[in-house]
């Protein structure tokens, strides 16, 4: 357990997600503010999924913090929290992080047909291809590194 | 002939596409409604037509040049995205602003609150077919952003906020504006209530339409009026408070149907409660700098460029490389007009966030549509659709 920002924050093995969840929901923390994730490419685990809850009686908040790897899946909070389906479906989207149980893990902001998770580190801004032609097979984004200090 | 009928399910729905352009949707939302005759047995929301990756533009500007990003969130209420963002930055530096700059910067966020709940009121009526309190509430809104305006130079984005306080001052005609606006607006809330809110047609449509359980409003992260139309007095601006907040005399307005009526009334009220907060700014407002004095973190004062070395070297290096922070994460929650508006940002030591999210409250607003709609009417849907108040730019960011 550690203190990030004020909040205290519990660093955890993906497998304990659930009886965490579990306990901090018959604690109160009734409202899951936020479920989102970060990617830090030098790592191996280069995945920190962080879920962010809220306790209505003192207003005090509680993060959960798990770090994962590219082939690694994360047990679905979604039998606790049903809101976090679109949470976690998001995560997915645009990092490709797989959440194992989820009833329903497809994209959800980008197409469906899209092949890359944007916003993994070494996904390049721009330079995607745009097809407005008739369908055709789209082609898979090359993972460039990051443009050294081009794009601020 | 009778196969077919035979074969077919004994409850056939039909699936009536509504939107992606659907003036009901005020923007671009997909909702897949499965109807049974006019009864919608359940809806499937499609988001994502106007992702236009804002996080990830982020990422690749310096702390000071994603703050014109955060506008574009959601632009009805501008103000309330620049402050959630600024001050997690500020929280990263383990900076506060000056007085004067918190207290401008609750008076922008509650006059931009009062703007779009008056918004929010107009185009629901107009989806009700009563267009003319669009008009009327429109008439107001004009004036806020003709204030923002006199004091930004820019009417909605105005981005009015830097890392460590304000670009500049509020100018004494636009404080004295607002004064004048804020008075004269009691008088035109009451025209509106004179013409919806005990207006029989208006109750048919929003009184135990879109209603939500509690417990599925919480499970589901309903927050801000959506929320406190359940009873449930969350406000961040008491829960978690920021700026100069806790110093203020404001209540929490709840109410207890959890239907599209109820969440009128809590807007409609919050408004009240807005203008109280903002005649407080403008008795209160503390005489002061509006930016602290840390050249590594904050831009020098203006004509300090003109005169002082230092200072014009402090100016290009922000203006450059641009502040950089210690490795660290933040998390800062404001209550948006819309609701909790999260913004989560992760530094790693350099000028560039590694991660910048937002987490914002009408996405969780679409995720609970379903339920909303569920076993209502299809006109029913438009009204509690409308009810939730979202904005498709703050759900696909």
């Amino acid at each position: 357990m550690r203190v990030a920002d004020g909040v205290p924050t519990a660093l955890l093995e993906p497998s304990a997600v659930p009886a965490a969840v579990h306990g901090l929901k018959a604690a109160g923390f009734a409202l899951l503010v936020d479920l989102t994730a970060f990617d830090s490419p030098e790592r191996a685990k280069r995945f920190d999924v962080v879920y962010l809850f809220h306790r209505f009686a003192d207003a005090k908040r509680v993060r959960l913090q798990i770090a994962v790897g590219e082939r690694d899946a994360v047990p679905t909070i979604t039998p606790e929290f049903p809101g976090a389906n679109w949470y976690e479906r998001e995560v997915y989207d645009l990092f490709g992080v797989r959440f194992q149980g989820h009833p329903d893990l497809r994209r959800i902001l980008m197409p469906d047909d899209w092949l890359s998770h944007p916003l993994r580190r070494d996904h390049p801004l721009g330079g995607e291809v745009v097809d407005y032609g008739p369908a055709r097979p789209r082609e898979a984004v090359a993972p460039l590194m990051f443009p050294e200090g081009t794009e601020r | 002939m009778s196969d077919v009928t035979t074969t077919l399910p004994p409850h056939e729905t039909m699936l009536l596409n509504m939107g992606p352009q659907h003036p009901s949707t005020h923007g671009v939302l997909r909702l897949l409604l499965e109807l049974d005759g006019e009864l919608v047995v359940d809806a499937h929301p499609d988001i994502g037509f106007l992702h236009t990756g804002i996080e990830k533009s982020c990422e690749y500007r310096t702390f000071h040049q994603a703050i014109t990003l955060t506008d574009r969130i959601d632009y009805l209420s501008p103000y309330s995205n620049n402050l959630a963002y600024v001050l997690a930055v500020e929280k990263l530096f383990g900076v506060r602003a000056p007085d004067r700059a918190r207290w401008l910067r609750v008076l922008l966020a509650e006059l931009h609150r009062i703007g779009s709940h008056l918004v929010w009121l107009g185009t629901t009526a107009m989806d009700l077919a009563a267009s003319s309190v669009l008009i009327y509430c429109f008439r107001e809104r004009e004036e806020i952003l003709r204030l923002m305006e006199l004091l930004s130079g820019v009417r909605m984005m105005t981005s009015f906020i830097r890392i460590g306080g304000l670009p500049a001052d509020a100018p004494p005609e636009f404080l004295d504006g607002a004064r004048r606006f804020l008075d004269g607006l009691p008088a035109h809330l009451e025209e509106y209530d004179a013409l919806i809110k005990d207006n029989p047609i208006f109750r048919q449509r929003m009184v135990g339409i879109g209603t939500i359980s509690t417990g599925d409003a919480v499970a589901y992260g309903l927050t801000g009026p959506n929320l406190r139309a359940n009873g449930v007095a969350y406000d961040v601006r008491r829960a978690a408070p920021y700026e100069v907040y806790p110093e203020l005399e404001f209540d929490v307005i709840t109410e207890t149907g959890g239907d599209a009526y109820s969440r009128y009334r809590v807007r409609r009220r919050e408004i009240d409660e807005s203008i109280r907060i903002c005649k407080q700014v403008l008795d209160r407002l503390p005489e002061g700098p509006i930016r602290i004095d840390d050249p590594t973190v904050a831009y020098p004062a203006r004509q300090l460029i003109h005169t002082s070395m230092e200072s014009l070297i402090h100016h290009y290096k922000l203006a450059t490389d641009g502040p950089i922070p210690p490795a660290g994460e933040a998390h800062v929650s404001v209550e948006s007009p819309r609701g909790d508006y999260g913004c989560f940002v992760v530094a790693n030591g350099t000028n560039l966030p590694q991660r910048v999210r937002f987490r914002t409250p009408s996405f969780s607003a679409i995720q609970a549509l379903p339920l909303i709609v569920r076993g209502g009417m299809v006109a029913d849907a438009i009204a509690a659709l409308a009810s939730i108040d979202f904005v498709l730019g703050e759900v696909d960011r």
